[in-house]
């Protein structure tokens, strides 16, 4: 059995990690014309997920490239930066949105995130 | 070790635990028979049972009907529960611990989910004997007229929504009839003895049966003379047998044992009818249950005590020794942390080789509650209404009182205790299972191992939203409108349900300060877990307002 007073440690200290080193807010909308099998990325075990592993996986399989929809990064002092794809076609133009609504949600997120762990870390 | 092994670990252990628990629907199975939206024939789980889907489906749609939970109630829970929505729901309209209030009584001729509670809850106590699914007619209007009468209340909704509170039914007999009417008398035919576990014969001291009577009643003088005189008198010819048939067959003794049954029957001591009726079941989990409270108390009631054999067939039967340890009295609000609590400091004090001993005993509690939850399902399954009723207040109530010696009882492994722990926490795998699932889910969430991965073919699309609300989207190029709101509502979806996870995984983190040198075992664990899912309930006022 796994020594739980210390996974649970860690896991205190992860939070508590993540929770100071959130200077900003990040939501970042790639599009491209990639196919690749789910097996690929989830492999024989879901706990070993990895972004960075389907991001290497992407760029062995596939010929195009990412393109980036939007980027936007939000300060803890409010300042933010938007970085969109120039030239948008109709079906971009959704994309957008669904990043816009992505960053909606990602602030939203985080406010309930920080009450709910308020006095634990 | 790293962190990110024992985190792993930790993870593959939740997991491990959390697939021993199953995720089959044989308590959906139950419930849904229970409100009339399937048969009791048996069901094929592997082959996706269209009558099982469509009974779901008939389900969903009226509890979304019903007004029995608010929209904004409805969209909490729903992120809470997720694709264990239907479940909980049933668990909660079920639940006759502290189950939810029905906001209106019917009108005649009404079918709906309210009704069907409503006759779920008067068939339990016996006032409605037909189909849950039917219409708000007559005879539920009878049943719940002759439940006003036995609880004194005027109003219907008051007495229908007190069924769900079965310690609240108990505490208004006795504010009502007083506990004079907890002495009953009860009739078994002389044909089924050979069945109990105990000899009729051997109960038939008065001194013994007078003694506590004297000790726990109110009788007045002039009235125990009478009853020592006339029910335990020596010769059978000095009985009153007209005045001992007549109170055994009278309505209201009949509904105080059916009230009696059901707390027998959630306590994991009766399996029988909730009938009223007297039967061996019924006299044996008697005995049973002295046996277990006198190991919790440490008491020595003796059977003879409190139940005496007239004869013929007829028995009187101290029945307040039983309902007192039921009526448990108001605990401190915290006292379900303060048990789990206590648990987690007292095991950490232990030395080595107890904390071994007390971690191989509590887990072969847990062992056998997974195994006998297995066999209940079996049953289930094949059309056996073998029924568990819902409700965690009540077992944490007790073990508050008992929590303080708990952990010497688990040590010694006393049996009696065992067995009675084994039915509670059959009760608390059911109840911590869905808490267990956002348990992983609010640890993958919180070191970024929860992608949301959509896909039609074999084109995928995939965000990843970190902890802190970070969020990577790599989306395929010529997503079709309805693809990609299909992609976002799952992002939407999984964000809000993370958020009760690691909620979930915040009220699991209380217990590190009270772990001393590190011990905890998985029981523990879990009863954490279930204590969290009733404080998440409180605080977001999901269900009881």
């Amino acid at each position: 059995m796994a020594d739980l007073k210390q996974a649970f440690e860690n896991l205190k200290t992860n939070i508590a990690n993540k929770v100071n080193d959130a200077v900003s807010l990040d939501v970042v909308t790639f599009t491209g014309d990639f196919s690749i099998k789910a097996t690929d990325v989830i492999g024989s075990d879901q706990n070993k997920f990895n972004l960075d592993n389907v991001l290497s996986s992407m760029k062995a399989d596939i010929n195009a490239d990412l393109n980036l929809v939007a980027y936007s990064t939000i300060k803890l002092d409010g300042d933010q930066v938007n970085i969109v794809k120039e030239n948008l076609t109709s079906d971009q133009m959704e994309l957008v949105k669904f990043h816009r609504e992505m960053i909606e949600a990602s602030q939203n997120s985080r406010k309930a995130i920080v009450d709910m762990i308020k006095g634990l870390v | 070790m790293t962190q990110f092994n024992s985190l792993d670990l930790l993870l593959a252990e939740a997991e491990q635990q959390s697939k021993e628990f199953g995720t089959d629907s044989a308590e959906v199975i139950q419930h849904l028979r229970d409100l009339g939206y399937l048969n009791n024939l048996p069901i094929n789980i592997l082959s996706k049972d269209q009558s099982l889907i469509k009974a779901i489906a008939d389900f969903e749609s009226d509890f979304m009907e019903s007004g029995i939970l608010s929209s904004k109630q409805i969209e909490a829970t729903k992120a809470m529960y997720d694709d264990a929505f239907a479940e909980e729901m049933l668990r909660i309209l079920m639940d006759l611990d502290e189950g939810i209030p029905i906001k209106y009584m019917p009108e005649f001729g009404e079918m709906s989910l309210t009704t069907r509670v409503i006759h779920y809850r008067l068939n339990i106590y016996g006032l409605f004997q037909y189909s849950a699914k039917n219409a708000f007619g007559f005879s539920s209007s009878l049943g719940l007229q002759t439940l006003r009468q036995y609880l004194g209340l005027n109003s219907n909704l008051e007495a229908i929504n007190l069924l769900a509170n079965k310690e609240g039914v108990l505490k208004r007999i006795l504010s009502i009839y007083g506990n004079q009417r907890c002495m009953m008398f009860l009739y078994l035919d002389k044909a089924d003895f050979s069945r109990l576990d105990f000899k009729p014969d051997k109960l038939r001291s008065a001194r013994d049966f007078f003694q506590l009577l004297g000790q726990e009643y109110d009788f007045n003088a002039n009235y125990l003379v009478g009853f020592k005189r006339d029910i335990l008198a020596e010769k059978k010819s000095d009985v009153k047998w007209e005045y001992v048939r007549g109170r055994s067959s009278d309505d209201l003794t009949r509904f105080i044992i059916q009230v009696l049954q059901v707390h027998q029957w959630m306590d994991g001591f009766y399996e029988g009818k909730t009938d009223g009726e007297i039967g061996v079941m019924s006299l044996n989990s008697i005995a049973s249950l002295l046996k277990f409270y006198n190991a919790e108390e440490d008491e020595n009631v003796k059977l003879k005590s409190i139940l005496y054999y007239i004869g013929d067939g007829y028995f009187v039967f101290n029945g307040l020794h039983l309902i007192k340890h039921y009526v448990i009295e108001d605990v401190p609000k915290n006292s379900e942390e303060d048990v789990i609590h206590s648990l987690t400091v007292q095991s950490g004090r232990l030395n080595e080789a107890d904390q071994i001993k007390f971690e191989a005993n509590l887990n072969s509690v847990l062992n056998s509650a997974k195994i006998e939850l297995h066999d209940r399902k079996q049953k289930v399954r094949q059309g056996i209404l073998k029924r568990a009723y819902f409700g965690i207040r009540a077992f944490f109530k007790k073990l508050f009182r008992i929590g303080k010696r708990l952990v010497k009882m688990i040590l010694r492994h006393i049996k009696k205790i065992f067995s009675q722990l084994t039915d509670f926490f059959k009760r608390v795998l059911e109840y911590g299972k869905q808490a267990l699932r956002s348990f992983i889910q609010g640890i993958k969430y919180i070191i970024g191992r929860l992608p949301i991965i959509t896909a039609s073919d074999s084109k995928v699309s995939i965000s990843n939203s970190e902890f802190m609300g970070d969020t990577l989207s790599i989306l395929y190029e010529g997503l079709s409108e309805s693809e990609l709101e299909k992609h976002q509502k799952k992002v939407l979806e999984t964000q809000r349900s993370a958020q009760y996870s690691v909620a979930i995984v915040g009220e699991v983190l209380k217990l590190l300060k009270y772990m001393l040198k590190g011990f905890v075992g998985w029981p523990i664990l879990i009863l954490q877990l279930a204590r969290a899912t009733r404080t998440l309930y409180q605080q977001h006022q999901i269900i009881y307002q």
